[in-house]
């Protein structure tokens, strides 16, 4: 991506100390961050507390992705005047199978994603974990769900039966 | 899903442990049944349903283990999936604990050949009604009782309704008000004149309008919030024989999908100075009779950077309208499609003379498209 040498760089330093020096572009793909440099314009130093290295270097490469592709698709436009409906298709489509081969993580990634893209407010990244998540839920029965995401289930078979049987109405197999 | 390559984290299960809200977000995605049945899944899990905020219900989407889905029952009633469903929506309202719904969306539009369901269907939109809905979105003829309380929704952001003719047979609505609403989708109704008058002054943030199916009299409208008009397979024809129609819309960025009927009998007026993008078909006016040109159709397109024109009518108007065109100094893509392309030859290319600065010209003639950039020599 083209980086100009002016362009305002910040670091960010991850929940277990280690630092990632981004532009401030990318930075502000975070509205948190975004939020923080407007308040004050001269910090540099930016501590995640709620963020450990792996999660934020991965959030980071999203925010690069997105901006990358915003300013290809901008200096077409204007170049070109108006942009070009298939070439933005496309694009578009280029950066739905990158955020699909991102999404390609274990489930205990994808909810430290979920936490840090809310924490950090990034709306893409949010909507796109979240939905991940829940297409990871969508027609799977109750044990193929916790399977997944290794929920523990502490009812009994008592509990369960009682819960299913207050609910008789919500679900498939009813009396 | 577990693959090599991320670094694996820990281990235990993550996901119960995220915070209520975002679990709610992910609820967001199901269907209300989907959501409802995770409490079966642990105790973290049991009552989260109950203070979800979104719920989404869709019939087709409604699971029920009878093996007869949506055959209707033996006795000629309604098929046993429309009680299952039936019972659910009405459970699973009357049981949530939240005081507040962000979004309720109900898709049912079969239930309604069966008007045993009239009522349930009302007391449900109205039960979202009353929990300060932002986003509604209501599939299905509501031919029971008007639920009016949908025009004076305060804290409504997004609706999108269907079949929602019931407005014509209410003789007076005297208020609409509702002051949040920026996007509002239409269709599969009529729309007479007073009521869009109305939902105009009614909507003072009004940004999107999206009709669909909409069948209607061309109306004036005034607005200034609204940024995007579209209407899709909607024939607006013309009112009255002398009827001025003006379209007074400051900061309308994108008129699209308009199809103009008949549109040389009112005087047509647009006020739309902000205006990119339009794409207008003009049907030829089954009237025959003539133009008189008082219409400022041109004029009001003239800042446009996008425009299609499409229509048997764009040689009337170019006709009637060419003494007075206006410079299209913004015009960058100009896309017409007729069925006659060389009768409007010489009508085109003085219209492209009031076009300095067009980068791009397509032609499209019953499927065949001739497209030119850079530079147009006629």
């Amino acid at each position: 991506m083209a980086r100009s040498s002016t362009e305002n760089m910040i670091t960010l330093m991850s929940s277990d100390g280690e630092e990632f020096m981004v532009t401030e572009k990318v930075a502000r793909e975070c509205t948190t961050i975004r939020n923080m440099l407007e308040d004050d314009c001269v910090i540099t130093n930016i501590p995640l507390p709620n963020v450990t290295s792996d999660i934020l270097s991965m959030v980071i490469e999203y925010c690069m992705e997105h901006v990358a592709a915003a300013e290809k698709a901008a200096a077409e436009t204007a170049e070109k005047g108006s942009s070009s409906a298939p070439a933005a298709a496309k694009a578009n489509k280029d950066l739905e199978e990158w955020d699909k081969a991102f999404m390609n993580v274990d489930v205990y990634t994808l909810c430290d994603l979920i936490l840090a893209a809310n924490y950090l407010n990034v709306s893409g990244l949010l909507d796109l974990t979240i939905q991940t998540a829940a297409n990871l839920i969508k027609g799977k029965s109750p044990e193929q769900i916790r399977k997944t995401f290794h929920i523990q289930n502490d009812l009994s078979l008592e509990e369960e039966e009682k819960i299913r049987s207050q609910t008789p109405w919500a679900f498939e197999k009813s009396e | 899903m577990d693959q090599a390559g991320k670094s694996r984290r820990g281990d235990g299960d993550r996901i119960s442990s995220l915070p209520d809200c975002l679990i709610h977000l992910i609820m967001s995605f199901l269907t209300a049944q989907e959501a409802v049945q995770t409490c079966v899944l642990s105790k973290r899990w049991k009552n989260l349903w109950t203070t979800l905020p979104f719920l989404h219900f869709d019939l087709s989407k409604f699971k029920s283990d009878e093996e007869s889905d949506d055959s209707e029952s033996e006795d000629g009633g309604p098929p046993d999936k429309y009680n299952k469903f039936r019972d659910f929506v009405g459970m699973t309202l009357l049981l949530r604990k939240a005081s507040n719904l962000h979004t309720f969306h109900l898709s049912c539009p079969s239930m309604c050949e069966w008007p045993e369901y009239y009522m349930f269907i009302t007391s449900w939109f109205l039960c979202a009604l009353n929990h300060n809905p932002q986003a509604l979105k209501i599939d299905c003829t509501l031919a029971g009782s008007v639920p009016l309380a949908v025009l004076a929704c305060a804290s409504l952001q997004d609706a999108s309704l269907s079949y929602f003719s019931y407005f014509k047979r209410v003789p007076n609505i005297k208020v609409i008000n509702l002051p949040c609403l920026r996007r509002l989708h239409l269709s599969d109704g009529d729309l007479t004149h007073g009521f869009v008058e109305k939902l105009f002054s009614g909507c003072p943030m009004l940004e999107f309008f999206h009709m669909k199916y909409c069948d209607r009299e061309l109306y004036s409208i005034n607005s200034q919030s609204l940024k995007y008009l579209k209407a899709e397979c909607c024939n607006w024809y013309k009112a009255t024989e002398k009827e001025i129609v003006l379209i007074d819309t400051p900061n309308l960025l994108s008129f699209s999908d308009i199809i103009c009927l008949d549109f040389t009998g009112p005087k047509l007026l647009l006020k739309m100075p902000s205006l990119t993008s339009a794409n207008i078909e003009f049907e030829r006016s089954r009237s025959e009779r003539s133009y008189d040109g008082k219409s400022n159709i041109l004029m009001g397109l003239s800042n446009v950077q996008n425009l299609k024109l499409s229509g048997d009518g764009i040689k009337v108007l170019l006709e009637t309208e060419m003494l007075n065109c206006p410079e299209f100094s913004n015009l960058k893509d100009l896309s017409v499609d007729s069925l006659c392309l060389s009768c409007l030859c010489n009508l085109l290319a003085s219209f492209l003379n009031h076009c300095p600065n067009l980068v791009k010209l397509s032609l499209h003639h019953s499927g065949i498209s001739y497209c030119k950039r850079g530079k147009i020599l006629f």
